[in-house]
């Protein structure tokens, strides 16, 4: 089945509204509970969010040598790590699982929590990467009708008149 | 056995008028239930206000007011 989501426009206003596939999520950290808006990003490889958005949900900054062992154990990843995007500074993160819930399925995130101040008037508060929606769902987007598609089964199009695919 | 019906829920952002989208834009609101019960520009403050509120429909979301990048 494929799952309709239209485009939402951020920042919504002019001078320069721009469409973002933005999909409502569910994370839960320990007994914590809350819904956030999201944005399905492609070209992220991880799964990103902020460590001002994680500490009232009860996630920690500094956790002792053990704990941070146990959490390396359970992501496969270091704790204390950086990212690179478009800009030039790499970006401190730590990586801390948690679990999100994207249209009814559930899954264990290795999230790399940004350790900068979150601004609400230009970052999302939480970025799908590569390891997380795109692993749940085959995912169709189509700026042209303002929409995006999840798709649950395996999306196989029909290219039986499409050129060879291109390596 | 019957397969289990998931609820569609809507954005945030989806959820404002025009009015309130300009009203709230670098803001971060917690809306419950549809409607703005939390708007800051610190998030920690209007994180916290929301879950401090018992609601099954209750969700984060941010109005930005400048062109926003899609990677810092």
């Amino acid at each position: 089945m494929s799952i309709p989501f239209s485009y939402q426009a951020f920042p919504p206003l002019s001078p320069e509204p721009r469409l973002r596939p933005i999909i409502r999520v569910t994370l839960k950290y320990g007994d914590t509970v809350q819904d956030f808006d999201a944005l399905v990003d492609s070209g992220s490889d991880v799964t990103l969010s902020y460590v001002t958005l994680g500490v009232p949900m009860g996630l920690k900054l500094n956790y002792d040598d053990t704990a941070k062992k146990k959490i390396e154990t359970l992501t496969g990843l270091p704790f204390d790590h950086t990212i690179n995007g478009l800009g030039k500074e790499p970006v401190k993160v730590c990586v801390v699982p948690a679990k999100l819930v994207i249209y009814g399925k559930e899954i264990t995130a290795s999230i790399h929590w940004i350790k900068e101040d979150f601004n609400s008037a230009t970052d999302f508060s939480i970025v799908l990467g590569q390891d997380t929606i795109f692993s749940l769902f085959d995912i169709h987007f189509s700026k042209r009708q303002h929409k995006f598609f999840l798709n649950e089964k395996v999306l196989t199009p029909d290219n039986s008149n499409n050129p060879p695919l291109q390596k | 056995m019957k397969k289990e019906e998931v609820v569609l829920r809507p954005s945030g952002l989806s959820m404002l008028s025009q009015d309130e989208l300009v009203e709230y834009q670098g803001k971060c609101l917690g809306i419950v239930e549809g409607k703005v019960k939390f708007s800051d520009a610190d998030a920690d403050k209007v994180l916290r206000g929301l879950m401090s509120v018992k609601s099954e429909d209750k969700v984060f979301t941010c109005v930005p007011n400048i062109k926003a990048t899609m990677v810092k």
